[in-house]
């Protein structure tokens, strides 16, 4: 073994001297910015806009479904997040929840298929209100995926644009659960195709923004 | 690790110093492999031990140790080579047989001098007070008229800002964060 080279040696007393620091774990610090800014968004939404006036009579199932919706994805994509803070995780582990909203929203097509037929599913899925589908629910999820990315910015993460897209990915859940309590558009099809559309677009934001931020 | 990061100073110490004896070892076979010399592996093992520093608290106490630094060491490895090889094909492409291969750690000073010019004249006096005469944080106020408290401040953010100016690499290009 050669000599130790002093410098180094000096370093680690540098760095010895900054132990006091203390780093918290940016984890706690995703949870802790990320889920209160998005509650905050959702409800300074809904107080603007209101729900939609029959949520409590034939409105209360369809809204569950974007509800459970908006939930299931930001249940993938949390831990998923969380996760990858770490340097030594595999990166497919954090991938496989994602799977379940796959099955989800075949459920969902399966369903609509089987219920009103094939018979005017173009339709179906363009609905009137694609553009506020696809301009609000990313306004909503916007400062949710700004916060938890400053809080991921603490992290050690080896795939930035993965964990920038599962970022993304929970600030759009987190988002959708807000819209779907005001939008009206009930029909499985249409939610199936503009919210995951609107999510993906947030996801790719994030992976964008996390493949700059998140390097270390 | 554990002691470390409840407050052991000492311990701290004792694992950094133990385990860059490996971590030299590691970035050595990297570069090899890579066909690169050697120029850069002190550097590279400093930011690898900067970087083990400021992520510690990824490290899940619960689980082992070793996995983790080998990750952190691999990436900032890579990145590194990533980095120089870009540098390379841009200015160096072909000079390299031209230019003096440098001597042991002989660009040691080389590389603290670039280092210290990303802090400001207050960070890099603590910083080489601590480093070169290896005063502690409490005796560095005393000599500053500074609190520890506002030593130790200053010592963490000069620390982020000499991992962000490695990131950067030293002729300043890169990306600049914080």
């Amino acid at each position: 073994m050669e000599p130790e080279p002093m410098k180094t040696e000096h370093f680690i007393q540098l760095l010895a001297e900054d132990l006091p620091s203390r780093p918290g774990h940016p984890g706690t610090a995703l949870m802790r910015w990320m889920l209160p800014t998005a509650i905050l968004t959702g409800s300074a939404f809904l107080l603007l806009a209101g729900a939609r006036a029959d949520l409590l009579g034939d409105g209360l199932l369809p809204t569950l479904m974007k509800m459970i919706l908006g939930a299931l994805l930001a249940w993938a994509a949390i831990p998923g997040a969380r996760t990858l803070i770490r340097p030594e995780v595999s990166i497919d582990e954090p991938l496989r929840r994602l799977a379940t909203i796959a099955v989800f929203l075949a459920v969902l097509l399966g369903a609509d298929l089987m219920f009103r037929g094939a018979d005017g599913w173009f339709l179906r899925m363009f609905g009137s209100s694609v553009v506020a589908c696809l301009t609000i629910i990313p306004s909503l999820a916007l400062l949710p995926l700004i916060v938890s990315l400053c809080a991921l910015r603490g992290g050690a993460t080896t795939a930035p644009a993965l964990s920038g897209g599962l970022a993304g990915l929970a600030s759009a859940g987190l988002a959708i659960i807000a819209y779907g309590v005001f939008c009206t558009e009930d029909n499985p099809v249409f939610v199936a195709t503009w919210y995951s559309l609107a999510a993906v677009l947030v996801a790719a934001l994030g992976a964008i923004l996390g493949r700059n931020l998140l390097r270390w | 690790m554990r002691l470390a990061l409840d407050g052991d100073a000492h311990a701290y110490r004792t694992l950094l110093g133990a385990i860059t004896p490996h971590l030299r070892n590691d970035v050595r076979r990297v570069l090899m492999r890579a066909g690169r010399g050697t120029a850069d592996l002190e550097d590279i093992v400093q930011e690898t031990l900067l970087a083990i520093h400021l992520k510690r608290a990824t490290w899940d106490r619960t689980l082992p140790f070793t996995p983790w630094l080998n990750a952190v060491s691999r990436y900032k490895t890579i990145d590194a080579l990533r980095r120089s090889g870009l540098r390379k094909e841009v200015e160096l492409d072909g000079l390299e047989d031209a230019l003096p291969a440098p001597e042991g750690h002989g660009d040691d000073a080389l590389d603290s001098r670039r280092l210290l010019d990303a802090l400001d004249a207050r960070q890099r006096e603590i910083v080489e007070q601590i480093m070169l005469m290896g005063r502690s944080a409490s005796e560095v106020g005393r000599a500053l008229g500074m609190s520890e408290g506002a030593v130790r401040v200053a010592l963490h953010r000069a620390l982020r800002k000499l991992a962000a100016s490695f990131r950067a690499g030293p002729d300043g290009t890169g990306t600049h964060e914080n």
